[in-house]
């Protein structure tokens, strides 16, 4: 293993986000560029028995998402300070691996908190019908006894 | 020589991209166009940290700030109602104190980087940060590596409290 490298080793990097975003820009331009134009008002319309969009699709998310965001990002910055930990694994031997238990301990202890006070419980969409027999409408009663009587 | 002036083109480049992204997330109208314009600043920075042959420190920034900030910041402005249609730069209410601070800053900087005679300074020699970083903080600085892991808890801890307190209304 090399300990020195030179800058020119990053170029692969630099070319892959390069591709990455001129992928993205190249396409939309494109699809821009040689779709047809032909706008008529049926073409907005959902699709057959498609159903019709109410309100905007920038819709508030769920708060959840947010406080799952902050717990990613406590344990992204855990993991990168393992990193160099693994580096050097061997030459610490048993005395750094009882170092970072302590480390990743206080750190599952914070998981535990949010277990505990139920953090990581998705928040789920309150069901609006109600459970139970169902009642039949009194229209409908009405007309059924009609079939019955004639 | 020519790998020389090509490096300094792609750094010329690197650093347009940088400030010319944050001014559009400083200027822009829209908050998502901000946030997503803060993605190639921040990217334009983790190739600086390469150029200034910190290498940790770019997958770092590349790591925590692009994978965990910027999404934290698209979650807060996508979780934030109706905040999209608004126009949201700042006004001039504090042109005259901002004025004043950012110059004080540039000032602070400017000194900064006057103090060291860069042109005496030999560059640092490109080599891999992560093994020297790994030594010294398993040795040196075990203490703050340990606390490190408290700071983070106690930030899991502040951000169930206050998130709690949302929900339960």
């Amino acid at each position: 293993m090399q300990d020195s490298y030179a800058l020119w080793m990053y170029l692969p990097g630099l070319i892959l986000f390069i591709g990455g975003v001129a992928f993205v820009i190249l396409n939309v331009v494109l699809s821009h560029l040689i779709h047809p134009h032909v706008r008529t008002h049926e073409k907005y319309l959902a699709y057959e028995c498609g159903e019709d969009p109410i309100g905007g699709a920038w819709i508030q998310f769920n708060h959840r998402f947010y406080l799952l965001a902050l717990a990613f990002v406590v344990f992204d910055v855990e993991v990168v300070l393992l990193f160099p930990w693994v580096v050097v694994f061997r030459e610490f031997g048993w005395f750094g691996f009882i170092e970072v238990l302590v480390f990743i301990a206080v750190l599952l202890f914070g998981l535990a908190y949010a277990w505990r006070k139920e953090a990581l419980v998705w928040d789920k969409p309150q069901p609006m019908y109600q459970a139970g027999p169902v009642t039949v409408p009194a229209v409908a009663q009405e007309v059924r006894t009609d079939g019955a009587s004639s | 020589m020519v790998d020389v002036w090509l490096e300094r083109i792609l750094f010329y480049g690197l650093a347009l991209v940088t400030v010319g992204s944050a001014l559009v997330v400083t200027f822009g109208r829209n908050l998502v166009r901000s946030a997503f314009a803060l993605f190639f600043t921040l990217m334009g920075m983790a190739a600086m940290f390469v150029y200034l042959a910190a290498d940790f420190v770019a997958l770092v920034h590349i790591l925590v700030y692009i994978g965990g900030i910027l999404v934290l910041i698209l979650f807060g402005i996508w979780l934030t109602h109706r905040v999209i249609d608004l126009d949201i730069r700042a006004g001039r209410i504090q042109l005259i104190p901002g004025l004043i601070l950012g110059l004080v800053l540039m000032g602070l900087l400017g000194l900064t980087i006057r103090s060291f005679n860069l042109a005496a300074r030999t560059p640092a020699p490109y080599r891999a940060t992560a093994s020297g970083i790994g030594r010294l903080l398993l040795s040196t600085y075990l203490l703050p590596f340990e606390i490190a892991s408290v700071a983070l808890v106690v930030a899991l801890v502040g951000a169930i409290v206050i998130g709690r307190r949302e929900t339960s209304r």
